[in-house]
């Protein structure tokens, strides 16, 4: 490689790497975890605003593990991690791939602006799980969602209650959609997966529902079912492969021929019942 | 599909004029002469400008050990009905280990290696190269990385002071 002029002047090919195309740059920084990816600002002027183009693959803020003996310092060490996501995405024009938050409860305007910013990153992936739990609610606000292509989406000890305003248009390319002990109704889930209409896998964690859950998923292959549910009824062409744990007293409805059925839990089901597509009532123990 | 003896052969011309004969198998593992022998199928002598000889060299030496691994891999499938996973996973494992050993090269050669990928295409190797390039940066102060990569800082003390302070949250650990 020779050498090159620039308008900083002649660089000679000791700095080989800062002679990289930027976008090669770029994709060694999208490699570096965010700490270092930003620190490479300060390496030269060449390097100044690299990592603000560089794709973040998974960007895990967890304020989870804060140690809750001291509530001072709980509420210090949380704000300035939340003053960590409000210094970084601003500048971030690169693609966030993947965004996970888990700890305390950040305001609700708070969340509002990252998903805001996330909107304009491109997210493909959301995880987010709120502790202490079930303060949350959620969906309620289709403002908070209704701008992002979202492809996966976790959710983790959250309150959700559905949107009430007619603006909002559903996950339109949501594929993946996983419940961790949220609070929802049986109505309301039915309702959150008729929004989803590309939805293949759907995962419901205990806790997370109850009562008569009704699926009308024309894309589903996978289902995960953990909950106590009194009847559930399948409209799903296109399942494949179901994993059930539930209640005795769990009623099934839905044609399962083309499924794998596995059943687990407190029930002694006879799964043939199932695959022969008849409806079939789950038997006490 | 059986190797037969009349494989076409390509030359590949470094910039310092110096002739590589390889087999066209090889030579399509560039996406970027493999578009050329698409657009133009007759073509066997392609010089390549950019790319220095001893650079070439090893883009060639990576290419013919790829499409050898997958060859093998092919065979055994073809003779067994199917690959069995251990020995797969054994294969994939001595490929990994032998792209390892291949990047044991000074900041200099790995910097002309990732622009040679990067001109030709060669997605295995700039993943690789790109990589390798950042594990070397990973877990180092600016300054050591300055100094792996002799990096001229042209940036003022108020100036690097300034540029620190608008994120102040990334110099604050593991420095």
């Amino acid at each position: 490689m020779a050498h090159s002029q620039t308008k900083e002047g002649l660089i000679s090919d000791d700095a080989i790497i800062s002679n990289l195309p930027e976008c090669i740059k770029q994709e060694i920084v999208s490699y570096l975890p965010i700490h270092e990816a930003v620190r490479t600002c300060v390496l030269s002027k060449s390097w100044r605003r690299i990592w603000t183009w560089s794709t973040i693959r998974d960007l895990d803020v967890d304020a989870s593990r804060i140690s809750s003996s001291h509530n001072n310092m709980v509420s210090n060490e949380s704000s300035r991690i939340i003053n960590f996501v409000d210094t970084l995405l601003p500048c971030y024009k690169g693609p966030v791939r993947k965004f996970r938050y888990s700890g305390t409860e950040p305001s609700f305007t708070v969340l509002q602006k990252w998903m805001r910013m996330l909107s304009e990153n491109h997210i493909s992936e959301l995880a987010l799980e709120i502790v202490p739990n079930l303060l949350f609610v959620l969906i309620s606000c289709s403002s908070l969602f209704s701008t992002l292509e979202l492809k996966a989406l976790v959710l983790g000890k959250c309150n959700i209650l559905l949107p009430t305003e007619t603006g909002f248009s559903g996950f339109r390319f949501l594929q993946t959609l996983d419940l961790r002990n949220c609070l929802v109704s049986g109505g309301g889930l039915t309702e959150l997966i008729a929004l989803c209409p590309l939805l293949r896998q759907l995962k419901i964690s205990p806790g997370s529902a109850s009562g008569v859950l009704e699926i009308h998923a024309p894309n589903l292959q996978e289902l995960m079912i953990c909950g106590n549910f009194t009847l559930v009824s399948l409209l799903t062409p296109k399942l494949c492969k179901v994993n059930f744990i539930t209640s005795p007293s769990v009623e099934l409805r839905g044609d399962l021929i083309r499924s794998s059925v596995t059943i687990q839990g407190f029930s002694d089901v006879a799964p043939r019942y199932l695959l022969e597509g008849v409806p079939a009532k789950v038997q006490p123990q | 599909m059986a190797r037969s003896s009349t494989e076409n052969m390509i030359t590949l011309m470094s910039s310092d004029g110096e002739e590589f004969m390889v087999t066209e198998k090889v030579a399509r593992e560039c996406t970027t002469i493999r578009n050329m022998l698409e657009d133009d199928c007759v073509i066997t002598n392609i010089p390549l400008p950019n790319v220095t000889s001893d650079i070439l060299s090893m883009v060639i030496e990576y290419c013919m050990e790829h499409v050898a691994a997958a060859e093998k891999a092919a065979a055994e499938t073809a003779e067994k009905g199917s690959s069995s996973a251990p020995a797969a996973a054994k294969a994939n494992k001595d490929l990994e280990e032998w792209d390892k050993a291949f990047m044991n090269v000074d900041v200099y050669t790995l910097c002309d290696l990732i622009l040679a990928a990067n001109y030709l295409n060669v997605s295995g190797l700039l993943d690789l190269t790109i990589q390798t390039a950042a594990n070397l940066i990973k877990g180092k102060s600016p300054e050591q990385i300055r100094k792996t990569f002799h990096i001229q800082n042209d940036l003022s003390l108020e100036e690097e002071e300034k540029i620190r302070s608008q994120t102040p949250w990334a110099f604050e650990k593991s420095e």
